[in-house]
């Protein structure tokens, strides 16, 4: 559904990614990690139409975003990191901007606002930091565009709501749609993404589903540090460690250990999860 | 196949769409702007009366004002980060959300502040006959050369608002001053070296003259305008989000 081929951007004289190449599929949540700064959000929004690429090919559903057609458009909905809405109630946004999207539910918008415990009656600006964010996330599931892209969506939630957006993904996803979920706070979206994809300056470091990583990777906490392993994060529970899979035997993964055991052995997870 | 350049029924989403979600922005400024000469004329001159002229002169000053500001309070989208992606990823054409800025800050709004004026100013007339005496009218000719100067005070602002990120509005009356003043040196030269040059004074002639002058002006300003309106479609399509 998303094919992004060789695909490189900078803004002005600053580079910030070099020929990524992935290709995504419907049906699918897919966790974009990344350190600060090495381009997820620029990511969203080429794939978003919101900017164009500098080199490359990138194509969604078969069009290429910055064209912006209606057909496109409508198929597609971002939610960025730092949304702020304007002096609008959010119900009346909502059934407004639904009025594009063919797939809108009002019904369903509803019953995740109120899920949410956000007054649909509520003016954006009236509402704060948090508050805005269930809404928009809440008109975002609803709309079920095909391609849903989601910027930190967890920011600026407290614990129990990051709780309750992990479940209405899960509940509001359907087969038919392709969900990117960019995130640096991993923990927040564990059980929700699969698969993962961890982009680096140099381009995707990993890019497969839980399952790929659990034949390849084994995750287990030792009492003492492995200097053999790939990586080994200390906790008060012992050693986070990571090593190659090498008795096929499948373990949960830490996302977060992943993450940074990825940052440490980048030549390693490319060759490993990129050069199939 | 889809039709991704303009379709009627779309461009009728965007237009609803706007006129609910962004134009109530102006409504403060309508109001403010719809009543403030009849205040500052009770302020200023209780009591006596207001007569027809001196009032279609200050409701054109309104007016003037008011489309000016039009495009930069219902399309701030332009200028806040947030809201230009919504606007850009509104499932519509470019040539869609276009039309529909310009049916909006061209036709529709000025056309219910004018009206409104009108409505009100008849309103007060027939309560205050003594103080405002007659209706309004408005001669056809001044209308027309209203409504270029109009169509292009609206252009260039529309032009700004989707060109300027910071202080918009000023900037962009300094450059509609640069440019009158730049067209008024050139029109200059015109008539003292191809007009006046046989010295010939006969009223009749120079008020010929005159009115040729202004109308090569109109022409000019709404060529401008066109241009205006040119550059902030292709800004609409072109434009990015950093």
């Amino acid at each position: 559904m998303i094919t992004i081929k060789d695909v490189s951007f900078s803004y002005g004289k600053h580079k910030v990614f070099n020929n990524v190449c992935m290709e995504l599929h419907q049906g699918r949540i897919y966790g974009l990690l990344g350190e600060n700064g090495v381009g997820k959000s620029t990511l969203l929004k080429i794939l978003s139409g919101l900017l164009k690429v500098e080199g490359g090919d990138c194509t969604v559903a078969g069009e290429v975003p910055y064209r912006r057609n209606p057909s496109f458009l409508q198929d597609i909905y971002y939610v960025p990191e730092d949304f702020q809405g304007s002096n609008i109630q959010v119900e009346k946004y909502a059934l407004q901007l639904g009025e594009f999207y063919p797939n809108f539910s009002p019904d369903r918008f509803y019953n995740i606002l109120s899920e949410f415990g956000v007054n649909p009656k509520a003016r954006f600006t009236k509402l704060s930091h948090g508050q805005q964010k269930k809404a928009i996330i809440a008109v975002a599931l609803s709309l079920q565009t095909k391609v849903l892209l989601m910027d930190e969506p967890s920011n600026g939630l407290d614990i129990p709501s990051k709780a309750l957006l992990r479940r209405l993904i899960a509940e509001n996803a359907s087969d038919e749609q392709l969900i990117i979920i960019s995130t640096h706070q991993v923990k927040d979206l564990e059980n929700v993404i699969d698969p993962i994809i961890i982009m680096d300056r140099e381009g995707i470091l990993l890019n497969a589903s839980i399952g790929e990583i659990t034949e390849k990777l084994s995750f287990s906490i030792e009492p003492q540090k492995d200097s053999g392993a790939l990586y080994c994060q200390q906790d008060l529970r012992g050693y986070f460690t990571v090593r190659q899979n090498l008795t096929g035997a499948e373990t949960p993964v830490d996302l977060e250990v992943l993450f940074n055991c990825a940052l440490v052995n980048k030549a390693l997870f490319k060759d490993m999860f990129t050069n199939k | 196949m889809d039709n991704n350049i303009f379709s009627f029924e779309r461009f009728l989403k965007v237009l609803k769409y706007d006129l609910k979600m962004r134009v109530p922005a102006v409504g403060t400024m309508f109001l403010v702007l719809l009543a403030m000469p009849h205040v500052l004329h009770q302020l200023m001159d209780f009591g006596n009366s207001f007569p027809e002229g001196q009032r279609f002169d200050i409701y054109a000053a309104m007016c003037v004002i008011f489309v000016f500001y039009i495009p930069f309070k219902i399309y701030s989208a332009f200028r806040q980060k947030h809201e230009l992606g919504s606007f850009i990823m509104l499932p519509a054409s470019s040539l869609e959300k276009f039309a529909s800025m310009v049916s909006i800050s061209l036709i529709l709004v000025p056309a219910a502040f004018m009206l409104s004026i009108y409505l009100l100013d008849a309103v007060l007339v027939l309560l205050f006959s003594s103080q405002y005496g007659t209706f309004v009218t408005i001669d056809y000719m001044v209308l027309f050369r209203g409504a270029v100067g109009l169509f292009s005070i609206i252009g260039a602002a529309i032009l700004g608002n989707v060109f300027f990120k910071k202080a918009a509005p000023a900037k962009t009356l300094l450059c509609i001053l640069t440019l009158a003043f730049l067209w008024g040196v050139v029109i200059s030269g015109y008539i003292y070296n191809n007009l006046f040059a046989d010295g010939n004074v006969d009223i009749a002639v120079l008020q010929l003259k005159a009115e040729t002058v202004e109308s090569i002006t109109a022409v000019v300003y709404f060529v401008a305008a066109i241009f205006f309106y040119a550059f902030t479609y292709l800004r609409i399509r072109k434009i990015q989000i950093s």
